[in-house]
């Protein structure tokens, strides 16, 4: 009972700081609690007074704190590889679509990326039609495929703003199925660099 | 008898002009030159040549790496491919440390475009740990 007693104040703090932090799932849940109180449930009771004694005791300190000395969920590089272990090619596709453009190094983003799933033509197919119709789709496969930087740049500097973030979608996606292909044997070196091809002889 | 003062005056008077008029060392346009060579200039013969004159200019760090440069495309088939293997193993690697030392081996024997892109793995390895 004492256990169990525990676990619920400890839970009624997790909710409250949750639904402070715009977490709709903790709101939908304090909102079913206080509901199954009124209604004079013996647990929901209990839970009740838990969670208004926890904001009695700790009062919000304006929207959007965020406690400081608290790790509050993972980091992007943990999301982007959790993303590239996706087994469903849908899921895959959407997660990292949207992590790829709000990447801040997109050089550690496409290492990270590298590490999960073989980007197959499947999977490629799949972000690519995430990003728009069949000109966002061109300029994903040119900008995933390109390995000569000055055209790269050239690119870059006439693109509009929504084109430069699928540009950078397409250079970390297209950056890592180049790092698989070259752990794997089967990509040659002149995918990665004409000047590394040339130098190790290729 | 010659007056050999003047004569030793006037020498040395036109030696000073021409080391003044003639730069020596790495210039702005030499260190163009060079980084435009170890990016794009293919043929081993070139290289050389290229090597030689940046050696009589008293660059002799830049001159051996171009020379290294020029090696590379000479080496045995065998050699490419414990290279190419060497380079596959280092984007394999999870150890930013140890891809830098292969970076670093890349970079002494003159292949600075592999040495490049390790060292960019590694720093995505690196950040990737860090963050």
């Amino acid at each position: 009972m004492a256990n169990d007693l525990a676990t619920l104040k400890a839970a009624s703090a997790s909710l409250v700081e949750r639904a402070r932090l715009g977490d709709q799932n903790a709101m939908a849940m304090l909102t079913r609690v206080k509901e199954e109180a009124a209604k004079g449930t013996p647990r929901a009771k209990l839970a009740f007074r838990h969670l208004m004694e926890y904001i009695q005791k700790n009062p919000t300190r304006g929207h959007g704190y965020v406690p400081t000395r608290r790790r509050m969920g993972p980091n992007f590089y943990d999301l982007i590889r959790k993303a590239s272990r996706q087994g469903d090619v849908s899921r895959f596709s959407a997660d990292v679509a949207t992590l790829a453009m709000r990447a801040e190094d997109p050089n550690a983003a496409a290492v990270t990326l590298a590490d999960g799933h073989p980007l197959t033509r499947e999977r490629m197919q799949a972000i690519a039609k995430l990003l728009g119709d069949e000109k966002e789709q061109k300029l994903f496969y040119f900008c995933a495929t390109c390995n000569n930087g000055a055209r790269l740049r050239m690119l870059v500097q006439v693109l509009p703003p929504e084109g430069l973030q699928i540009a950078k979608a397409a250079r970390i996606v297209g950056h890592a199925r180049t790092i698989q292909g070259i752990r794997s044997g089967h990509m040659p070196l002149m995918k990665l660099s004409p000047a590394v091809a040339w130098e190790l002889g290729e | 008898m010659l007056p050999l003062i003047p004569i030793a005056i006037v020498g040395l008077g036109g030696l000073a002009y021409w080391r003044t008029k003639t730069p020596h060392g790495m210039t702005p346009e030499r260190k163009q030159i060079y980084e435009q060579a170890l990016i794009s200039l293919k043929d081993p013969e070139k290289l050389r040549t290229l090597g030689d004159a940046f050696e009589k200019e008293g660059l002799k760090d830049e001159a051996t790496m171009l020379r290294k440069r020029a090696l590379l495309r000479e080496m045995p088939p065998e050699v490419r491919a414990k290279r190419q293997q060497a380079f596959g193993a280092a984007m394999k690697s999870k150890d930013p440390s140890k891809v830098e030392a292969v970076a670093m081996a890349f970079q002494n024997e003159g292949a600075t475009g592999a040495a490049a892109n390790l060292r960019k793995y590694a720093a995505g390895l690196r950040a990737s740990k860090a963050a």
